[in-house]
């Protein structure tokens, strides 16, 4: 049941929204709820029904099924979609005539568009290693891949290039399936952008003990691909050469935005948008990882990926697209958010929030009460009066509990956030 | 539709943990096991004018209007119960990744030994059928009750809400 | 999820889930106002509690212990078979044995025991629940026993004790009708939550609330005056309320002429314990006291909401108490709507507003012609006040034989940490030849019995109850008892036939001798039984007012006795006739040479809301809120003793010492520890001796002793229960 149709597209067409990630969805869902009862035409270039990129890490070290990957089973898409094109990437955006170019030359024009494509992950400084292809994880077709890689056989030897949040995942998802993995680093300590020196010190030793070789400080100079096998042997800049089953690269994404050449959307890092996720051209919107949005933290615009700003971005983009075409002004802004992540392996979960290097100085506790070995970093600016942001880094204890520090996570963030909103 | 939902006023909680106990019979959870408790019960000592004052909160989920953990799950695992403007969460669904518990502002997300979140779900199952939640429904001073939200005692639920975060 | 999914899931009763709804009453905690339980049953299973919403008292409401009945009767620890002991005392070995077995071999060995020594040589015990003592009594005078005791040798009887001394029985507090109350150590919040609500809506009709207690309590937030004392030291604040209203001409002088004996000899006693004094004394303000004394004498009418335990675990706590009680008649306000008011019990210690025959059917008359009780020597005005032996000299009698010898022991519900030196009281007991203990669990004082017997619990047996309303209530078993358990009172009328008592109304079992009880009531069991939730009792009515106007006080003037003729009779030290106030026996003043060493207050007993007594700890709802026994400390105390909050401490008297986590909390005074008692691994009342006494009631002076405090590690702290 749509409601009443308060907006109308114009004669030029459909609301299109190119992605059917979690930006795309909740924006569909926001469409409607404002009353939007127009066309909405999808296009996408993965399968009818969207997936979580989230999950394919848990897919992939075999947490969860195939079918659990698609989280949004309860919604009604034939209520939210009038036309889903899917398998298609899109070739251009047509700025101007407001239209949207397929790579077959067909041609959607749209009344408004939102962009929502997601990223793709990038691997900066990997040797090329044909015809040894190494893995990344980003889509269910990744996710497949890494699957069956590390489903095959048992202690196989992974090397997880890269140590931000994603390759501490993959390592999860390799751990998950028995294999021995390495992880490989240009920083002196993993996860640099949003752990403590101190504290990522800490986990490093938590992962050693865990099985986990880590070659930090060290690049990849050259990969070998071996013959008649998969993986290759690895020679790094400390001159070591190891041989891997498999090589998964984990270094960062990019925003999908090649399609967008038209000089009427302005990208930098990401698309630039405004509060109400409108970019540069006209009757244009971006949302989630494609757009470059306010970092509360640092006070400047960039893409910061994850699942929840996708979500409230994309929100706010639907609401603000069924607002305009009802003749009315958006009245909901995208606040901002700032870097926040949780990751486990194995028994150990790292949470941050905020920016550590905002901080004027930085408080670090470690207990080891009971067993459950908790550290905690905080940073504080104007004295000790403003939380900026924070590290927790807990051990599972009593066959899988984590302590009290865990539990108030969320309330550190929303300490960090309530001080710049 | 008139919904009513869960009011605490802590001018009469005395602490006493009927609520939280009346939440782990209704559910069933096994806290030397896989369940952890839904409810908390917290006793806070302060001092007023020189005398020292103790006021009690009981406490769960608030099935937030605005719920970041809903736009938080990764997995389909939150959803609102219509009917009863309920968080309700699908352990089945859960991978435990914690991103709810980074969202909420009040520490509710907790999670088993088996690593999924569990949490109020304001007794939907029961309030659909025309019966209280158990915590509700047990309280002995009226600090807890079940009634239609009006808008004097929703600012008054808000206002409390904006004194935890 | 469909319909009956969500149904199922929610306890939704109907007959398309299967739910029932059954009613029963809580008995975990025993206030003789039991709270009325909703059991959803489900194929012969309890798969939820509720409070029963049409309960007079309860009005659908639990607290914490209650709402926790689910696990209480499936705890895994339940005995689901009578056992006979096969390993040491305490060692936990027993054997199944069956019904039959079992009260052959007791009916056998308490024969055997009776021939040889005496029915005096037998004490038969009643711990929780109290339903069954009318019962367990009169088995005791069928036996010919003298020694009925119960728990409440430490519990509840010193308070009625201090006012069958000054006015002859208990008058409870009419807070309907008054206009003010001072609560003389009360807690509701930890121990009957469910008078809050009553409480509010009294302050809200603009009745003035005076609290006095050692704590900061959340009922003490609520007073308009709070006065936090010393513990031990109510005796002097009293006295000097008595001289304020006297002194300002504040009592009532037609009720002191016509109705008191010994005004003057009080009026000299108040005399010299002026407001400032008593400041002294008590810690608190001369001018809170006098504010207090105005308020409660001035306002018309006004009543004492006493409790059963905190004023009366002194070493002078009946003469505490007594010297409060002596305020009510002092102000008029005795037997009077919006006072204190004289209601005699129709059941279970209860008043129901109607006339039963349960004293009768107690057999208590027939004490007079048998041997003297436990403790009668030692503690002679508690045996000339009340029915029972005084279980707190156990022990002594146990080492001396005197006057006789103890030889077996039959129990329901044996719980030793209840007394003064728990472990020593229990070492005595366990030379008896002899003991049974009846009980739902496998508790520690049961492992050290010979036979121990599975008892059920309230939702799986029939037992009456009433209520000061005027409500009546005769349960049926919501769910077949759990393995071979019986109720207790099944046990007594089985055992009653073996003994070859003779007793046919017990051993025709519960119906009848509800039946018989409930005689002058004009209800029958089939008008109780077509009520299972409960019923008004047709022509129930609140007492009388000014009963006394009709044959005057049940004291031996007739008259309300400041000065006590029944303390004037017996004498001695700690017994004088007038409520003077004397020192706790272990305190800063009258023991300043032991504060050098112990410098701090001790009181034990203070209650937490998730336990009573040793009732729930084994139950994983209850005990995962508090795991740990702890203590209160001021912040002070725990500063300079350079304890953490939350770190574990040891408190130390010269008697013993324990290890528990400190509480660092600005609710209790600086210089007073408070103790909950009875956990398994930290049992507080170890920290007293046997013989840390009150001299008239034989009550233990649990709430105030000395003690050290000093920072501890967690080395050795193990988990248990009971």
């Amino acid at each position: 049941m749509r409601g009443e149709n308060v907006g109308r597209a114009s004669a030029t067409g459909p609301v299109v929204v190119l992605g059917f990630g979690a930006a795309a969805v909740s924006a569909l869902c926001a469409l409607r709820e404002a009353g939007f009862a127009g066309p909405v035409t999808v296009v996408t270039d993965a399968g009818p029904e969207p997936y979580s990129p989230v999950l394919t890490s848990y897919y992939a070290g075999g947490r969860i099924g195939y079918g659990q990957c698609f989280p949004w089973k309860d919604l009604d898409f034939e209520a939210l979609i009038d036309d889903l094109v899917t398998a298609s990437p899109v070739e251009a955006v047509d700025a101007g005539a407001r239209e949207v170019v397929l790579p077959d030359g067909r041609r959607i024009g749209y009344a408004k568009l939102l962009i929502a494509t997601g990223a793709h992950p990038v691997a900066p400084g990997f040797p090329a290693t044909a015809p040894y292809r190494p893995l990344v994880l980003r889509t269910m077709a990744d996710a497949d891949r890494l699957r069956e890689a590390l489903e095959g056989v048992q202690r196989k030897s992974v090397l997880v290039a890269g140590t931000s949040m994603v390759g501490l995942k993959v390592l999860e998802a390799c751990l998950d399936r028995g294999g021995r993995a390495t992880m490989l680093g240009r920083s002196a300590h993993i996860l640099r952008s949003s752990a403590h020196p101190l504290v990522a010190e800490r986990l490093e030793r938590l992962l050693v003990e865990r099985g986990v070789a880590l070659r930090l400080s060290q690049a990849a100079v050259s990969a070998a691909a071996h013959d008649g096998t998969r993986g290759c042997t690895v020679r790094f800049d400390n001159g070591d050469a190891e041989a891997f089953d498999e090589v998964v690269l984990a270094q960062g994404a990019r925003p999908n935005l090649a399609f967008v050449r038209d000089s009427a959307v302005e990208v930098r890092e990401g698309v630039v948008v405004d509060r109400f996720m409108r970019t540069s051209a006209p009757d244009v919107f971006a949302a989630g990882d494609v757009a470059q949005a306010l970092d509360l933290s640092s006070g400047r615009e960039r893409v910061i990926g994850l699942w929840q700003n996708a979500v409230q971005q994309g929100r706010c983009a639907g609401a603000a697209i069924a607002a305009e075409l009802a003749g009315r002004a958006p009245t909901r802004p995208y606040p901002g958010s700032i870097p926040s992540n949780t990751i486990h392996v194995q028994d150990i979960l790292f949470s941050s929030a905020g920016a550590l290097a905002e901080g004027e100085g930085t408080r670090i506790e470690a207990s080891e009460a009971g067993g459950a070995l908790t550290v905690r970093a905080y940073a504080y600016r104007r004295g000790k009066k403003q939380l900026v942001g924070f590290n927790v880094l807990a051990v599972a204890t009593d066959g899988g509990l984590y302590g009290d520090a865990v539990d108030e996570i969320g309330a550190y963030r929303r300490e960090i956030l309530n001080a710049y909103l | 539709m008139i919904r009513k939902s869960l009011c605490f006023d802590a001018k009469k909680c005395v602490g006493c943990y009927a609520c939280a106990v009346a939440c782990m019979d209704q559910n069933d959870i096994d806290v030397v096991g896989d369940g952890v408790a839904y409810r908390f019960v917290a006793h806070v000592e302060g001092e007023d004018g020189g005398d020292v004052r103790i006021a009690h909160v009981s406490m769960a989920c608030m099935h937030c209007e605005a719920a970041e953990c809903l736009d938080a799950c990764p997995a389909g695992a939150l959803h609102r119960d219509e009917a009863s403007g309920a968080v309700v969460v699908r352990r089945e669904l859960c991978i435990g990744c914690h991103a709810c518990a980074m969202a909420c502002p009040f520490g509710i997300p907790r999670f088993g030994r088996d690593g999924t979140m569990q949490k109020c779900d304001a007794c939907y199952a029961r309030t659909r059928f025309g019966y209280g939640p158990a915590c509700a429904e047990i309280c002995p001073t009226g600090a807890l009750t079940f009634e239609e939200v009006n808008d004097a005692a929703d600012a008054k639920l808000k206002r409390f809400g904006r004194s935890l975060v | 999820m469909n319909e009956l999914e969500l149904k199922l899931k929610g306890k939704v009763p109907g007959d398309d889930t299967g739910i029932e709804i059954r009613k029963s009453v809580c008995a975990i905690c025993d206030p003789g106002t039991q709270c009325g339980l909703d059991l959803y049953v489900k194929d012969g299973t309890i798969i939820k509690v509720a409070g029963t919403k049409e309960a007079p008292h309860s009005h659908g409401t639990l607290c914490s212990k209650g709402a926790a009945m689910r696990q209480y009767v499936y705890s895994p620890e339940r005995v689901l078979t009578p056992l006979r002991r096969t390993g040491e005392r305490g060692s936990g070995q027993f054997e199944p044995i069956t019904w039959d077995e079992a009260l052959d071999e007791i009916a056998s060995k308490l024969n055997g025991i009776k021939r040889e020594f005496g029915p005096e040589s037998v004490m038969f015990f009643s711990g929780y629940a109290k339903w069954a003592r009318p019962y367990l009594m009169r088995f005791a005078m069928d036996f010919g026993s003298p020694n009925y005791l119960t728990e409440s040798s430490t519990c509840a009887t010193a308070m009625v004790m201090a006012q069958q001394l000054t006015y002859g029985a208990p008058a409870g507090p009419d807070l309907k009708n008054t206009s003010c109350v001072m609560y003389w150590s009360h807690n509701p919040s930890a121990t009957k939550s469910l008078n809050l609500e009553g409480i509010n809506r009294k302050i809200e009709s603009g009745a003035k609330v005076i609290v006095i207690d050692p704590r900061v309590t959340d009922l003490a937030q609520l007073a308009d005056v709070f006065l936090q004392l010393r513990p031990g030291t109510d005796g002097a604040l009293a006295l000097a309320f008595g001289h304020v209203i006297i002194e300002e001409g504040l009592y009532d002088r037609e009720f002191v002429a016509s109705w008191t004996r010994g005004f003057d000899e009080y009026k000299q006693l108040v005399a010299d314990m002026t407001p400032e004094k008593a400041a002294g004394i008590c810690g608190v303000a001369a001018a809170d006291i006098r504010a207090a004394a105005r308020m409660y004498a001035e306002a018309k009418p006004a009543c004492v909401h006493f409790s059963a335990a905190p004023v009366v675990h002194h070493t002078n706590g009946v003469q505490n108490y007594r010297a409060v009680f002596c305020l009510i008649a002092l102000t008029g306000n005795l037997d009077v709507a919006g006072g204190n008011r004289i209601n005699p019990a129709s059941l279970v210690h209860q008043p129901g507003g109607f006339p039963t025959r349960e004293r009768e059917f107690t057999c208590a008359h027939r004490l007079a012609g048998l041997p003297e009780r436990i403790g009668a020597r030692r503690f002679p005005v508690w045996a000339r006040l009340c029915n029972e032996a005084q279980a707190c000299d156990i022990p002594r009698q146990m080492r001396t034989d005197d006057p006789y010898p103890l030889k077996a022991l039959f129990a329901l519900g044996l719980n030793y940490r209840m007394f003064p030196g728990s472990q020593d009281f229990l070492d005595e007991v366990c030379k008896l030849d002899f003991i049974v203990d009846a009980d739902l669990f496998l508790t520690d004082s049961a492992k050290h019995a010979d036979i121990v017997l599975p008892c059920c619990s309230s939702a799986e047996r029939r037992e009456i109850r009433c209520w000061p309303m005027g409500y009546v209530q005769f349960t049926q078993p919501a769910i077949e008892p759990v393995g071979e358990s019986r109720s207790d009172v099944d046990i007594l009328a089985e055992l009653s036939k073996r003994l070859g008592l003779g007793d046919e109304l017990l051993e025709a079992g519960i119906e009848a001798c509800v039946e018989w009880m409930m005689e002058p009531s004009g209800l029958t069991v089939k008008d109780l039984d077509e009520h299972p939730e409960g019923m008004w009792v047709p022509g129930a009515k609140p007492p009388a007012e000014r009963k006394y106007l009709d044959g005057g006080f049940r004291t031996p003037s007739g008259k309300v006795e400041f000065v006590s003729s029944v303390l004037e009779d017996v004498g001695g030290e700690g017994c004088e006739a007038l409520p003077s106030y004397r020192e706790p026996a272990m305190s800063p003043v009258s023991r300043p040479d032991l504060a050098e060493e112990y410098p701090l207050v001790l009181g034990l007993g203070a209650r937490l809301p998730m336990y009573q007594h040793t009732r729930t700890f084994r139950l994983p709802w209850t005990r995962s809120l508090s795991p740990d026994p702890h203590a209160d400390v001021n912040p002070a105390d725990a500063a300079a003793a350079g304890i953490a909050d939350g770190g574990w401490m040891t408190v130390a008297t010269p008697k013993g010492s324990l290890t528990v986590r400190a509480h660092v909390t600005g609710l209790v005074r600086e210089g007073d520890v408070h103790m909950y008692h009875d956990w398994p691994q930290a049992n507080a009342n170890d920290l007293l001796d046997g013989d840390y006494l009150d001299p008239i009631s034989g009550f233990p002076g649990y709430r105030s002793s000395l003690c050290k405090i000093a920072p501890a590690s967690a080395e050795g702290r193990g988990a248990g229960h009971d």
